[in-house]
């Protein structure tokens, strides 16, 4: 099963790769004078030099507070197309919002928290297309745990696309996990989650999330569907603010519905 | 555990050490959960970085004290801070800009600091009546399909066009074209380059001639 989806995302990647788009179409024109306009488009890696700061108060809302966990990501443009990040936070590394708990867990380990800091992880972003329809591959090595004595490390592979057209946006992250060390307590899994974004106001934009968790171990027992409902406030061009409510087993196997939610708060800061 | 937390604190520290405030360009991030994502370049939940600002007036010169007259000197004047320099010039083949004429994104609504910019350009065919005509002409950069592309460029003259022609220019002076992301004058796989091909340029084609 693992051969077979790793083989999946590696054709996956590669057809994204050969189809992006190869636009060095720098016929000179003499005597040009460049008054620039802007058309804008988007694009899933940051500028060379740019840096952008996110971070998520996470609250299981369950047992209210049972666990609270804070989870700040940092990007940094290495160039203009390639990105790295360390990431804490279940957005930045799966795709999903809505997770709580890991990183930085608040609250101790009578008040759900299994362990004070887990869940890190270095993240790569590649651009292969900016514009109106943008996409990227991913990849990352990420740490689940990082007070065991024996590192549980788990590698992941995957691609970002976000495609946008006046007021609404579609983002799809589809990635997958695969473990390094430790193995046999560690379940491969994938990830792909969906997000529409509509904005309703020139500074506020509402979200939907949805997707899919597969491990790849009893797929049939350990599956789950979240969905996330969110809003985004753009406070200036440097900060936006967002909040989010998740239900991460909206439907699953077991365990799951409505009474497994929690509420993100969070901000993103560019410098 | 601890110098796992050291490393972190560390990696944090020199990547905000790294951001280069030069690289603050006209991108801002977009609403979403696929951060980070971008928006370069245009509008949207902001617009376009800002241009440079004119320089500051100079500030006005302290009092000088004249010992020993009892009465406080007066202040000398301040001097007139110099009047901006001109963003458009006419020259022989060309109406030159020293800033953007910019639109809305995916739009051919002009933004309204454009709009002064536009004021200057009427301003300067009104001063040179010898111009009696100069094509409008508009490109993008390649991000978008070919053909959205020729059709935004299109529109975004015909916005320039009327919007001159709102403020008393002649519509037979200016004739518009536009090229879509065709004739790029820097390279589009870089930010810079793809705002260098964003552009909107005003060609002098007839021009009566002096005796």
């Amino acid at each position: 099963m693992l051969e077979k989806t790793t083989a999946l995302v590696c054709v996956a990647l590669g057809a994204m790769l050969s189809t992006a788009r190869a636009d060095d179409d720098t016929e000179s024109k003499p005597a040009a004078e460049a008054t620039a306009s802007a058309d804008g488009g988007d694009q899933l890696t940051l500028p060379k030099g740019r840096l952008l700061l996110n971070g998520f108060l996470e609250v299981n809302l369950n047992e209210i507070g049972k666990p609270i966990s804070l989870s700040p990501d940092i990007w940094y443009g290495v160039t203009d197309d390639i990105t790295v990040g360390l990431v804490h936070s279940s957005v930045g590394s799966s795709g999903f919002i809505g997770g709580v708990g890991t990183s930085l867990c608040l609250t101790g380990a009578d008040n759900g928290c299994a362990n004070l800091y887990s869940n890190v992880g270095a993240d790569i972003r590649y651009k292969l297309k900016s514009g109106m329809l943008a996409y990227a591959v991913d990849a990352g090595v990420f740490v689940a745990d990082v007070n065991a004595s024996s590192i549980t490390l788990a590698a992941k592979l995957g691609a970002v696309a976000r495609w946008h057209s006046g007021p609404l946006a579609v983002e799809v992250q589809p990635n997958v996990f695969i473990g390094v060390t430790n193995r046999d307590a560690t379940v491969d899994t994938i990830n792909l989650p969906a997000t529409a974004l509509y904005t309703v106001a020139p500074k506020i934009d509402v979200a939907g999330q949805i997707g899919f968790v597969l491990p790849l171990k009893n797929t049939g027992d350990a599956y789950a569907l979240p969905l996330s409902i969110g809003a985004f406030y753009h406070v200036n061009e440097s900060l936006t603010a967002n909040a989010a409510l998740s239900f991460p087993r909206l439907i699953a196997a077991s365990s799951g519905g409505i009474d497994v939610r929690t509420l993100t708060l969070g901000g993103t800061y560019a410098f | 555990m601890r110098s796992s937390h050291l490393i972190v604190v560390t990696l944090c520290a020199s990547l905000v050490g790294c951001a280069t405030p030069e690289a603050k360009s006209a991108c801002f991030p977009v609403s979403g959960w696929a951060s980070p994502a971008m928006r370069c370049g245009g509008g949207g939940g902001a617009v376009a970085a800002a241009p440079a600002p004119a320089p500051a007036p100079a500030p006005e010169p302290a009092p000088v004290a004249v010992a020993p007259a009892p009465e406080p000197a007066k202040p000398e004047p301040a001097p007139e801070p110099a009047p901006p320099p001109p963003k458009v010039e006419m020259k022989t083949s060309h109406i030159e800009l020293s800033e953007t004429v910019q639109f809305e994104t995916d739009s051919a609504v002009l933004l309204d600091r454009s709009k002064q910019l536009l004021d200057e350009v009427v301003a300067a065919l009104n001063d040179h009546p010898e111009v009696r005509k100069v094509l409008v002409e508009g490109y993008t950069d390649s991000t978008q399909p070919k053909k959205a592309n020729q059709k935004l460029s299109e529109q975004r003259v015909a916005s320039v066009k009327a919007y001159l022609v709102s403020k008393g220019i002649e519509a037979n002076r200016l004739k518009t074209k536009g090229f879509g992301e065709t004739h790029p004058v820097a390279s589009n796989k870089t930010e810079d380059g793809r705002a260098k091909n964003r552009r909107v340029e005003f060609k002098v084609i007839d021009r009566k001639k002096k005796r």
